[in-house]
């Protein structure tokens, strides 16, 4: 039973994170990209979810989430500069990670909960 | 082999080297092109069907008619579902290959939710057929036999209705979707199974054009239109039915529509992530993409899956909530 409230809370939580993404992805996301248009990670997302529903500005939000998140990893195959996610102000940083962990999390906790169910 | 047959071209080729590539005698030839006006003296493109005569006699079969009627058919389903910049035709090859390969991909959800609905559809034009045979009779004895069909068909209504939410994970135990519809290019068909494919092929591109318009706007109608259905299913003295269907059926369609398109994005992205960073795959080429297809077809099926399950809980959950 713990589980499967674990399971219903996860997916409430992601059906309510769909507005803060719609927020994210109309509003602040052109301004964050903006610090990261030398960033092939950013730009190659970018390009390949083109024609994604929404122009794939859901994965999009995902993927600067990612970059602020983990920006030493991707640095490291040369995707980013770390330097670049430094001078993204706090308030867009938050923007775009909270969505994201928002959804991974869900979906983690819907993931763990349905095979303990 | 006897009888006309039909096969579906799988490349676009001009019509003379079609025709060359299947070596008639001149007899046959006369035929062929009386059979196959749909595309003669045209570039033959994929998904079209080619109809080849029956040996046997010069004249026209009724059996040949009936083919020469699928193929228009299926001509014109081909050509209006995209006629602006031929998508279905240019990418007939890989809707064909996400159809059966990921039994998961949220576009190919429609064509087995069509075919649920028109189930559905069917039950319940025999449901309504039963009201009006008891009504025409309207005798006491004809009342009981109607109670026990009825019920019959209430069972197999719920059933039906059980599976509403699948969201096309259903097709699983049923094989890969290729299988269940029957669609390969490379093989041949027989008059009977044609109509399978014409229905098919409207399904493809119906899928098509709702891949390319938003495949959320194909669900949101999907969803709209089995509500109505439901509604007409609940008839007097199933209220309680009625009430809990619409709890856990509309918690398990919105925990997997939710799951589903979440779980596209979410997986999308990390498909691209992993190939990019594990792998040092570019951002921006075929391979990307295919690490995004990958990617986003696993994450769709696998958070729509737990999305409906989840979703059902959470509807039986309500539904006791609100009746206690």
């Amino acid at each position: 039973m713990d589980f499967e409230i674990i399971g219903m809370c996860s997916l409430a939580l992601m059906l309510l994170s769909f507005p803060i993404v719609f927020s994210a992805m109309f509003k602040k996301l052109d301004a964050a990209e903006r610090y990261m248009q030398y960033s092939s990670f950013i730009v190659g997302c970018r390009h390949t979810f083109r024609n994604a529903p929404f122009e794939g500005r859901p994965q999009r939000v995902y993927a600067m989430g990612m970059v602020i998140l983990i920006p030493k990893v991707i640095q490291w195959r040369g995707m980013v500069l770390a330097e670049d996610v430094e001078k993204i102000p706090r308030d867009l940083k938050y923007w775009m990670v909270i969505p994201t962990v928002t959804a991974y999390l869900s979906a983690v906790g819907m993931t763990i909960s349905w095979f303990l169910i | 082999m006897q009888g006309p047959y039909a096969f579906i071209n799988d490349r676009p080729q001009p019509y003379p080297q079609l025709k060359l590539s299947l070596s008639f005698n001149p007899h046959t030839q006369t035929k062929f092109d009386t059979l196959n006006q749909h595309i003669r003296n045209t570039v033959v493109l994929p998904g079209q069907l080619v109809i080849i005569g029956d040996p046997r006699t010069a004249s026209c079969t009724a059996e040949e008619a009936r083919l020469m009627q699928s193929a228009a058919n299926i001509k014109h389903a081909l050509l209006a579902h995209s006629a602006t910049d031929h998508f279905l035709i240019k990418n007939y090859d890989q809707l064909q290959a996400i159809m059966s390969h990921a039994s998961l991909g949220i576009g190919s959800v429609t064509s087995a939710w069509s075919k649920h609905l028109m189930q559905i559809e069917q039950t319940l034009q025999e449901i309504d057929e039963l009201h009006k045979q008891y009504l025409r009779n309207g005798t006491a004895s004809a009342r009981n036999e109607f109670l026990a069909k009825r019920s019959v068909l209430f069972t197999r209504l719920d059933g039906q209705l059980s599976g509403l939410a699948r969201l096309g994970t259903g097709l699983k135990n049923e094989g890969s979707i290729k299988k269940m519809l029957g669609i390969s290019s490379k093989r041949y068909w027989h008059h009977g199974e044609i109509r399978g494919y014409e229905e098919t092929v409207k399904r493809v591109a119906k899928a098509a054009e709702i891949l390319k318009k938003g495949t959320y706007i194909g669900i949101a109608l999907d969803v709209g239109s089995t509500a109505l259905e439901i509604t007409e299913a609940c008839s007097t003295g199933r209220e309680q039915e009625c009430t809990r269907t619409k709890y856990v059926e509309g918690s398990k369609l919105v925990g997997s529509v939710g799951g589903a398109s979440a779980g596209g994005a979410l997986g999308a992205l990390a498909g691209i992530g992993a190939c990019a960073i594990v792998f040092g795959i570019p951002t921006a080429g075929a391979g990307a993409l295919a690490c995004a297809i990958v990617g986003g077809a696993a994450g769709g099926f696998a958070l729509g899956k737990f999305g409906s399950d989840l979703g059902e809980n959470a509807g039986k959950f309500l539904y006791k909530s609100t009746r206690d």
